[in-house]
């Protein structure tokens, strides 16, 4: 009965292929022809919903790194990023006039944080420190944007700046008191469940109240960001990419060549791209570029903060030993504060690239969480490059199960919440240590 | 007696709602081996991590250079030059050697600095130098003992706090680490050892203290304690 | 016996039920039934979390399991209903047991995890069952027979299932407080306390663990075949997480490790819901109540963790007989020990 972890793997992983051939052999010819044409693009889905994973999945294995639990109101604070870039992109300017509302938010925000930061220069509180400036940044990017017109950069601003605070709140006004009080692992993350449900609510109130008051509907909206749409063709040997969201607007599209011969930028005729040319290879838009640009700047960022800066590894080694650490002059509550805040920006931007790509509502950051949470245990809660792997390995299942679904039966992709959590669950059963184990073991 | 480092007074201390100290006092001078002896659960850690301001202190004063740091925080000790090696869990493992290091001089502002402290350090434990790019959580016990003293060292302390720093070590390392202590305080550095091992722990020291129960059930020039025909034999198991 | 905190508080709960059926008898058995709905549930959690301290936040998804289970058997089989009742709880028994066996040696993180997934998956499941089967999907499973058929009268068939179901709520209550005070709950609060300690005197914890969630899974199956038979027709999206946490609430509010208590704070939390529910017809704040309560149910859970960790009526001593001969004999010796578990009121 009693098997080694390794030998249940094994057996584990057996059964598995012996699965996947079965379903292999079971779905037939039929389907995969229809599934093999797809292969690119899933690649290129998956990048998408990778990064998307990544982006929300890092802030839950920072905070789980020094905090040691896992943070239920992770997604929580994404939405609030979210709808925070929402309300800024569509109504910091409203009619063409600044809008009113915002101006007084801007103003409030910029005052407390003056408020704050002379408080911090008083009192030399840490959490302080982080929280003036930050809503004197956040006040001042509205008022900004109210008199400007808000561009998505603000909007990325204020998302990463709004998550950030929430993030940097909920520790030091709940799970700082309840740890320093002993509260057990299992208090910690119900005491996060508590907190997910009042930021939830609060939202959903606020949808409520903007429902009831501006007649204004902010539930289940898009963002109302225009995406550009990039689509590319093989066409003998060579790899065109055009932009096509102009196609409607004018006669010639830019487009990139890259072949054998190098990289050249042509214009295409749109007409021949909408009438004359083949079903495209690949589509995709403006945010699969946003999104790996910054997964790749975050990946880069956190390196160099790990390795390389002392504030860095600090935080790794408050994460290892926290006594020991304050032993060695460390202030741990500012290093714990640090990591609260930048899962808290970094959630921020992924909540408001999950509303560009989907809708916003309220729930937006509990759909998310729950993917996330199946990508953290994957990754081996706590270790950054297997959230990283188990990211893209989770996505890549999703996306390369949805296209099977569909190929089946279009009614079927109703099921794709299904795949991540079932993947979920086969590495409960095979390697619960998730991926960073694997990777331990090898060293 | 001005020059007494750390100084405590009617020291009561424990966890939570557990009293472990009932009235300590103790003091150590500059440049002196203070060592604290004692069986098993007698509070000899708990009087470090007491004045360290781990564990709480319900009464009492600590004192260090004349200043009251009672339960103060960790971080600002240390900032005011104490050095605290832990029984266990004394380094970061996931760092490696040269890293640990680094941490232990967080304090120092000044790049050039900390790579002259570190080549000192390095003088003092120079089987550290081969072992610099190696994860601290590959090294043997005997080696993270040396690693964990020289991060301590790496702050320039005027005072350090050593907690068993032989325990579960082979009698090879036991002396080497002893020795280094010794050489530790001739560089000028204030020692205070708790030591399981109460002779050897004793035979370096100038002074030394036996716990018993929370209490201190004598206090003496440690050739004293060695000597003493009864407290050897009744707390210490020494012949 | 009983603590004076929570005897007030249940006066005061039974005062308000009283009033409540001295205005609208129907309304008041309605309330009743999820008071004894909720009250299994939260009992079956406080097994879980209060004794053995797992952190389940799936419950909604055992609860659908048992609905449904129950539902689909007598809608498409007509099954009788004793024995979908049966049925309901060993289902639910079966997921529990399947989501403990990898999770309950870990850390407690991934059995949090892993329940609330699998409660999410459940829910999704049944939201994508095909409309056109006898699970209905997002519109719901109709066709549920009505159990206690022989009775003619509407009013009187309610009044016999409420009171079967109040009747089901007070065996679970006896069998919890059985359990609570053999060997079996004792060595759960002893795994709860210190694993390790009960590892090293020979316990199988793991064991014990698996038992715990997979009981605790068939009490809330039971419930969800309660719920099914009650309103004879099921929505996935009434199975929301939301319903977990109400009954963490419940849980937490009472105090962990105390049935009387969890009863308790399953009354406050409902009484609480059903008062606001009438406050909202009188008074108009510019708030929307529903989502209020759900921001109050989210503030409960911290302001009681951080302030009363214990409930309000805290967990009290095992009684063996060891501890009743301690009691006649060393009152006084029993009162420290007393104050050591963190009990503050004396019996």
């Amino acid at each position: 009965m009693h098997l080694s972890s390794r030998a249940k793997l094994l057996i584990g992983l057996a059964i598995v292929v012996v699965l996947a051939a079965y379903v292999y052999q079971a779905l037939g010819p039929s389907v995969w022809s229809k599934v093999t044409p797809q292969i690119p693009q899933i690649f290129i889905d998956t990048l998408l919903l990778g990064n998307l994973y990544f982006l929300i999945a890092v802030g839950i294995t920072m905070t789980f790194t020094v905090a040691k639990f896992a943070n239920f109101a992770h997604g929580d604070v994404a939405t609030v990023g979210a709808y925070a870039a929402y309300l800024l992109y569509n109504f910091a300017v409203l009619s063409g006039a600044p809008n009113g509302f915002a101006v007084q938010v801007g103003l409030v925000g910029v005052v407390s944080g003056i408020i704050l930061t002379l408080a911090y220069l008083k009192t030399k509180n840490s959490t302080l420190m982080v929280l003036g400036p930050a809503l004197l940044v956040m006040g001042a990017v509205v008022l900004f944007a109210c008199y400007t017109g808000a561009n998505l950069w603000e909007a990325t601003i204020e998302a990463m700046l709004a998550s950030a605070v929430v993030s940097l709140l909920s520790h030091v006004l709940v799970y700082k008191p309840l740890s320093n009080r002993g509260a057990s692992l299992v208090q910690l993350m119900v005491a996060s469940i508590g907190v997910a449900l009042f930021i939830r609510y609060a939202l959903y109130e606020m949808t409520w109240y903007s429902r009831q008051y501006f007649k204004q509907e902010i539930t289940y909206q898009n963002f109302g960001v225009q995406l550009s749409n990039f689509q590319a063709w093989i066409i003998n040997g060579t790899l065109v990419i055009a932009n096509t969201t102009a196609s409607f607007a004018s006669e010639y599209i830019p487009a990139i060549k890259i072949g054998a011969g190098g990289i050249a930028f042509t214009k295409l005729n749109a007409l021949d791209v909408m009438f004359k040319f083949p079903q495209p290879v690949l589509s995709f838009t403006d945010l699969y570029i946003w999104s790996t640009l910054t997964v790749l700047a975050v990946i880069i960022g956190m390196t160099l903060l790990f390795k390389k800066t002392k504030i860095g590894k600090a935080w790794r080694a408050v994460a290892n030993n926290p006594v020991l650490a304050a032993a060695c002059g460390i202030d741990v509550d500012s290093v714990v504060n640090l990591a609260w805040l930048v899962a808290g920006a970094l959630a921020g931007i992924g909540g408001l690239f999950w509303a560009i790509q989907t809708q916003i509502y309220p729930e937006l950051g509990w759909m998310i969480l729950l993917n996330a949470f199946a990508v953290a245990v994957l990754g081996g809660l706590g270790s950054f490059w297997g959230t990283f792997a188990a990211s893209y390995i989770l996505a890549f299942a999703e996306q390369f199960g949805v296209s099977v679904l569909a190929a089946i039966n279009p009614q079927y992709t109703g099921y794709r919440f299904m795949i991540p959590f079932s993947v979920f669950l086969l590495v409960l059963y095979l390697k619960p240590e998730g991926l960073a184990g694997i990777k331990t073991r090898k060293a | 007696m001005t020059d007494k480092v750390i100084e405590t007074k009617d020291l009561v201390a424990g966890y939570g709602k557990m009293v472990i100290l009932h009235g300590i006092d103790f003091y150590v001078t500059r440049q002196e081996i203070v060592t604290i002896v004692g069986p098993n659960g007698s509070g000899k850690s708990t009087l470090l991590k007491a004045i360290l301001g781990i564990a709480r202190v319900l009464k009492g004063k600590v004192y260090y250079e004349g200043k009251d740091i009672t339960n103060e925080r960790l971080d600002k000790i240390s900032k005011m030059g104490v050095g605290y090696v832990p029984q266990t869990n004394n380094v970061f493992t996931n760092l490696t050697v040269k890293e640990n290091l680094e941490m232990g001089a967080y304090t120092i502002k000044d790049k050039k600095e900390v790579e002259r402290r570190m080549e000192e350090v390095l003088d003092i434990f120079p089987d550290l130098r081969g072992r610099l790019k190696q994860l601290a959580g590959s090294l043997s016990g005997g080696e993270r003992q040396m690693l964990a003293m020289a991060r301590a060292l790496m702050a320039k302390p005027k005072v350090m706090l050593l907690d068993e720093p032989t325990a579960a070590l082979s009698p090879k390392y036991v002396d080497l680490v002893l020795n280094k202590i010794k050489e530790i305080r001739d560089s000028g550095v204030t020692i205070i050892l708790v030591e399981q091992n109460a002779r050897k722990g004793l035979e370096i020291a100038d002074r030394g203290y036996v716990l018993v129960t929370g209490k201190v059930a004598y206090t003496g020039p440690a050739r004293e304690i060695l000597e003493h025909p009864e407290i050897g034999k009744l707390y210490l198991g020494l012949k | 016996m009983v603590d004076k905190t929570g005897l007030i508080l249940g006066i005061i709960v039974a005062g308000i039920i009283a009033a409540f059926a001295a205005v609208n008898v129907s309304y008041t058995l309605d309330l009743i039934f999820f008071l004894a709905f909720y009250a299994i549930a939260a009992l079956s959690l406080n097994l879980e979390y209060g004794y053995a301290g797992l952190s389940n936040f799936g419950k909604v998804g055992f609860i659908a399991v048992g609905a449904y289970t129950a539902g689909v058997l007598s809608a498409a089989y007509g099954v009788p209903f004793p024995l979908c009742l049966i049925a309901a709880a060993i289902a639910a028994a079966a997921v529990g047991a399947f989501i403990a066996i990898p999770t309950v040696k870990l850390r407690e993180d991934y059995l949090g995890m892993s329940t609330i997934i699998i409660g999410e998956m459940i829910r999704i499941l049944l939201r994508n069952t095909p409309t056109n089967s006898v699970w209905g999907g997002v519109f719901g499973l109709r066709g549920i027979k009505p159990p206690f058929d022989f009775i003619t009268n509407t009013f009187e068939r309610t009044i016999a299932y409420v009171g079967l179901s109040v009747v089901l709520f007070f065996f679970t209550y006896i069998l919890l407080e059985r359990w609570g005070n053999s060997p079996l709950g004792r060595v759960l609060k002893s795994i709860r306390d210190d694993e390790l300690a009960s590892k090293s005197i020979g316990k199988f914890t793991y064991r014990y663990k698996l038992l715990a969630l997979t009981l605790g899974s068939a009490l809330a199956g039971l419930a969800g075949a309660l719920y099914a038979f009650y309103f004879l027709y099921l929505n996935p999206d009434t199975f929301l997480p939301l319903v977990t946490f109400l009954i963490w609430v419940m849980v937490i509010i009472g105090g962990m490790a105390n049935n009387a208590g969890v009863v308790l704070g399953t009354a406050i939390v409902i009484l609480i819901n059903r008062l606001t529910q009438i406050a909202k017809d009188y008074i108009h704040l510019p708030l929307e109540p529903n989502y209020f309560q759900a921001m109050l149910v989210g503030l409960l859970i911290i302001l009681f963790l951080m302030f009363r960790p214990q409930g309000l009526v805290p967990e009290k001593p095992v009684r063996t007989p060891a501890w009743r001969v301690l009691e006649e004999r060393a009152p006084k010796e029993i009162d420290y020990l007393k104050e050591g578990e963190g009990g503050e009121e004396n019996e």
